[in-house]
């Protein structure tokens, strides 16, 4: 079951896989794009700091000009003032001197404004001015705009310039002696004319800086991203079918660099554990494939015609030995497909690792006597915790590979010691011993370092890879060292059953 | 005619062998690599039957090995299915392509085939005068009868027949009609030869005394 639904599985990733290139990227949308949203905020800060900035600038700018104005303003203001202060204002409603006899001796009171702001190279006009006593009654006013009333509830000294019926006006009043009013004010029509046309100058230039660091905040956003749509381009394309595409790393250090490298090393190993599995796949089937070519070919031969029964036990007897090759072959494939699915022995109880080691030696004993090699065996007690079937079979198949790849008068020898708070089990022999070259794979499935040989012995080429799979899922290694002609030396390491076993309801121990 | 099975599983080995025995043809076995090659040079076989995975030698390097010199037809027998593979043994040489499991009959089909077309010989049927040579059932007919020939005769006749027009030389004969473990000192070939001129007319196998036979053209 496991290897029917793994090879679906294979089934649909190739099927899946063989899709994929020819499947549309669902297209992003623009909101979604990083590059998109970098721009987006990169243009909301850099708006804001221009717009601000600008503003700042313009505003401080007009504050200026007016503040110029307002001083230039006051200080005729002042003037005025000074010359009011040599009369006596007081009194003037009470005592019958006319106002206009007042007025009479304006030209020894110099009531007017200094001649460098009247005459101003015309520049921009003069100023107008106009005092007023306490009581409201005008007492004198020079070149007041046309239409002009002194509005009352205006009494700060400092007043907006307004707007006349054809210009700005900016004016300043103070309070002049004896309760009188003194205003001064003047077109600025030139001045806010002066102002828009640097606000527009500003605009302009804030337009330009916008422009350019839109432009470059896009070109850096893609610059930087360029890389990524490199890597998804490259991921995309990595399939089933081609896995040969990789990321061009161009610079190892960056963040994106080591970010390449990393996704290529993980399609190394993507395509070396689909190689090994493609490797794997195939060799299962060549070796599931060789005996039912035998069943087939035997049983269609002896159906072709009328045989004697000699030749019909021949080929029964040659398909039952493929037959029962078929089905050991089934057995190890499904236990490897378990093993590779589980990482947990199934299983777990507390074994005797001598024990099972000594009934394994009884069982390979009758072997061995006819290969002529002799069994030996060291055993201390010792108890790991797991699945005593697979630690069986683990010593059962070492201790089949240790006979079959022997010589005659040769010896193997078991042994079972506590070293170290784990179990060592070493099964050293004299025998054939393995090359360097095949030393590398012999735990690789269906790796056969004589192929003659295990034909001959019936091994699948998956004794030493159920081994391994099982002592790793316990939770132990597998040593191998070997000299050829001289002999292989085989240790194992499991980890010591724990003295409280973790489920005491299963004590006493089941002792195997 | 005479064919060699490369195969290092006793079990098929000895299946096809005596499956394409007992279709007449003379069959030689190897069970590995090395011995195959050898043989293959050794005798001029009119077909291989050659399995990848062998020891010694696997099939890829003999059948490389036995094209720098030989065109002998090669069938691959082999459990490796992929395309890869086949487009792999076809391009390297092989001049057919079986995957394991197989029919023993379709197998004997094509070496039938193939042995037909290393002789040029596109149909199953070949005709000289009134004499026709039905490859595929491995019958004779003179005139529209059937003639009833010996397995021997038959093998034979079409050996003479795939070469015709050509001399074939006795030794030719001995190495493509009887297999290595047949003594082949005798002279059964002219015990044939006269059998073969009785059933199917005195001109239809001409001997050239001292160099071997020729059916004319």
């Amino acid at each position: 079951m496991a290897i029917s639904s793994k090879r679906k599985l294979a089934r649909d990733l190739s099927v899946d896989a063989r899709e994929l290139p020819a499947r549309e990227h669902p297209r992003r949308s623009l909101t979604q794009s990083i590059a998109w949203r970098l721009q987006m905020w990169h243009a909301a800060i850099l708006v804001s700091v221009v717009v601000g900035l600008c503003t700042a600038w313009f505003l401080q700018a007009r504050r200026a000009r007016l503040n110029e104005i307002d001083a230039e303003l006051t200080s005729a203001a002042r003037v005025l003032d000074g010359s009011l202060r040599g009369f006596d204002l007081r009194g003037f409603d009470k005592t019958e001197r006319p106002l206009n006899e007042l007025l009479a001796a304006d030209d020894h009171l110099r009531l007017s404004l200094p001649r460098e702001l009247t005459d101003r190279r015309g520049n921009h006009p003069a100023p107008y001015f106009g005092i007023w006593l306490e009581d409201g009654r005008q007492l004198k006013s020079e070149r007041l705009p046309d239409g002009f009333s002194l509005k009352p509830s205006q009494s700060q000294p400092e007043a907006p310039e307004r707007d006349g019926p054809n210009a700005i006006l900016r004016e300043v009043r103070i309070v002049g002696p004896a309760g009188s009013l003194i205003l001064v004010g003047r077109d600025i029509g030139r001045e806010i004319a002066e102002l828009n046309r640097l606000a527009m100058r500003i605009a302009a230039f804030a337009m330009l800086i916008l422009a350019a660091g839109l432009c470059g905040g896009w070109w850096l956003a893609r610059s930087v991203l360029r890389p990524i749509a490199a890597m998804s381009d490259a991921a995309s394309r990595f399939s089933a079918a081609d896995m040969s595409p990789r990321i061009n790393v161009v610079e190892t250090e960056s963040e994106l660099g080591q970010l390449a490298t990393i996704l290529n090393e993980a399609f190394d190993r993507v395509e070396r554990s689909f190689d090994q599995q493609r490797q794997f796949a195939a060799d299962a089937s060549h070796e599931l494939r060789t005996p039912l070519a035998v069943i087939q070919s035997q049983i269609e031969l002896a159906l072709k015609r009328e045989r004697t029964s000699e030749e019909y036990v021949k080929t029964l007897t040659t398909c039952s030995s493929a037959s029962e090759r078929l089905s050991d072959l089934v057995e190890s494939l499904l236990t490897l497909a378990r093993l590779d699915f589980s990482s947990q022995p199934t299983e777990r109880t507390s074994v005797r690792v001598d024990l099972v080691a000594a009934r394994c030696i009884d069982l390979m004993r009758p072997v061995a006597y006819q290969a002529e090699v002799s069994l030996r065996s060291e055993l201390e007690p010792a108890i790991v915790s797991g699945d005593p079937k697979q630690i069986e079979r683990v010593i059962f198949n070492l201790l089949k590979n240790s006979v079959a790849y022997n010589r005659p008068h040769g010896e193997a020898v078991l042994s079972v010691a506590i070293v170290d708070s784990s179990v060592e089990l070493i099964l050293q022999d004299n025998g054939i011993g393995i090359s360097e070259s095949d030393l590398a794979h012999v735990a690789e499935r269906f790796y056969r370092a004589d192929k003659a040989r295990s034909r001959v012995h019936g091994g699948s080429g998956l004794g030493l890879s159920i081994a391994l799979g099982i002592i790793a899922n316990h939770g132990g290694t597998m040593q191998i060292a070997s000299q050829l002609d001289q002999g292989t030396t085989v240790t194992v390491h499991l980890p010591l059953a724990s003295n409280r076993p973790r489920d005491p309801a299963k004590e006493p121990v089941d002792l195997i | 005619m005479r064919v060699l099975v490369v195969e290092d599983e006793p079990g098929l080995r000895d299946a096809v062998a005596t499956s394409l025995r007992e279709e007449h043809y003379a069959v030689d076995e190897a069970a590995d690599g090395r011995t195959g090659l050898q043989k293959a040079r050794q005798w001029s076989y009119d077909a291989i039957v050659l399995d990848l995975m062998l020891p010694e030698i696997d099939g890829w390097e003999l059948l490389a090995q036995l094209r720098k010199t030989h065109a002998t037809p090669v069938l691959i027998l082999t459990a490796r299915d992929t395309v890869e593979d086949r487009v792999r043994g076809l391009d390297r040489g092989a001049d057919d392509y079986l995957c394991k499991p197989f029919s023993l009959s379709e197998l004997s089909a094509r070496v039938r085939a193939l042995i037909r077309r290393s002789h040029g010989q596109a149909k199953a049927e070949i005709v000289i005068g009134s004499v026709v040579i039905n490859t595929a059932n491995r019958t004779v007919e003179k005139e529209g009868r059937p003639v009833d020939l010996t397995a021997r005769e038959y093998t034979l006749v079409e050996l003479l027949a795939l070469n015709r027009g050509e001399l074939v030389s006795r030794s030719t004969v001995y190495d493509h009609v009887f297999d290595e473990n047949e003594d082949s000192l005798s002279n059964l070939v002219d015990v044939h030869i006269y059998n073969i001129r009785k059933k199917l007319g005195k001109n239809f196998v001409t001997t050239r005394r001292g160099h071997g036979y020729i059916i004319e053209t």
